[in-house]
């Protein structure tokens, strides 16, 4: 069984210049509604494995649709999402997996000479404590997201 | 509306590659990908940015088996949509896709929509019989969706 099979693919995400215009389109089109607005700051945030502070993006999420998802993405602040929508001339930027295990497939990527672009560290009272990491395959030119089941962690190891 | 991501499904992700084997092996690498349907996608047809092609070759591999959203690795042999994206150099991800019964019907609605026709192709197989794929371009969201038809024969006598 292959790593698509286990894993699979959890969103396509994509970069947009208005997060709102963007969700509207995917309602004209798609029939995508509501969307959940997150506006993402991480308490903790690398790019290319420097700490950043201040990380900001828009993200807008559509209800479930039983298969893969479609993420957008507003970039605000400067950093790796900025970069890659001010270079690329489509908004189409990652696949996602969400995993419970993040590490070890972060780790698997990685160690196949995908490079570390992002990760992040959000926690919050209502989802809990999750990861996300972007690894950049320099092959095939691709990122690649993993997105960490939140959960609440143990107050005596935090 | 009903919820058009819902019914349609993301059939599968579109990467546009240099080479084919060795984006097939670095899937390998990362995904345990191992088998994979292979086509040598030479349309019958192909109108680009109202240009017609009678020429087009893509060598075209599929991640198996046919469950969930797929892996598609696409390597333009030919000038056309794929070549020209493959020269913006940028990222390989290029497209989602989705697979419909009611190719006619789908095509419409995103037109309908507001999105603008890119590519049509038509492309006939012995073993899986006719079909046609278009590229579908949104300006707002800037981004492709390729829209395929599930494949069926042509009766004898069916114009193409």
């Amino acid at each position: 069984m292959s790593l698509l099979q286990k894993i699979p693919f959890q969103h396509v995400g994509y970069l947009v210049a208005d997060r709102e215009a963007a969700c509207r389109r995917m309602e004209e089109m798609y029939g995508l509604t509501p969307w959940t607005m997150v506006e993402y700051k991480p308490m903790k945030a690398s790019c290319y494995g420097k700490p950043f502070q201040g990380y900001y993006v828009k993200a807008a999420i559509h209800p479930p649709v039983g298969g893969c998802g479609i993420e957008l993405i507003q970039p605000v602040s400067e950093g790796m999402h900025m970069d890659f929508f001010r270079k690329d001339p489509n908004a189409v930027n990652h696949v996602c997996h969400t995993v419970k295990d993040y590490e070890t497939y972060l780790k698997r990527f990685l160690d196949r000479g995908c490079e570390l672009i992002f990760e992040a560290e959000m926690e919050d009272e209502i989802r809990g404590y999750r990861r996300c990491g972007y690894a950049y395959d320099p092959v095939l030119r691709t990122v690649f997201e993993f997105a960490e089941v939140p959960h609440f962690r143990n107050r005596e190891n935090t | 509306m009903e919820n058009r991501l819902q019914e349609y499904q993301i059939a599968h992700v579109g990467f546009v590659v240099e080479n084919l084997e060795k984006a097939m092996e670095r899937f390998n690498e990362l995904y345990e990908i191992e088998d994979w349907q292979m086509v040598e996608w030479r349309p019958s047809k192909i109108v680009y940015n109202g240009k017609i092609y009678t020429d087009t070759y893509v060598r075209i591999a599929i991640s198996l088996p046919n469950e969930g959203t797929r892996v598609e690795i696409l390597e333009p042999r030919t000038e056309g949509f794929h070549m020209d994206v493959l020269k913006c150099g940028r990222q390989t991800i290029n497209h989602i896709c989705h697979v419909v019964k009611d190719f006619d019907k789908a095509l419409q609605q995103f037109l309908d929509a507001g999105c603008e026709l890119i590519m049509e192709s038509e492309y006939t197989d012995e073993i899986r019989g006719f079909r046609r794929c278009h590229y579908v371009y949104d300006k707002v969201w800037n981004s492709y969706i390729e829209i395929a038809e599930i494949p069926y024969f042509k009766k004898e006598g069916t114009e193409t």
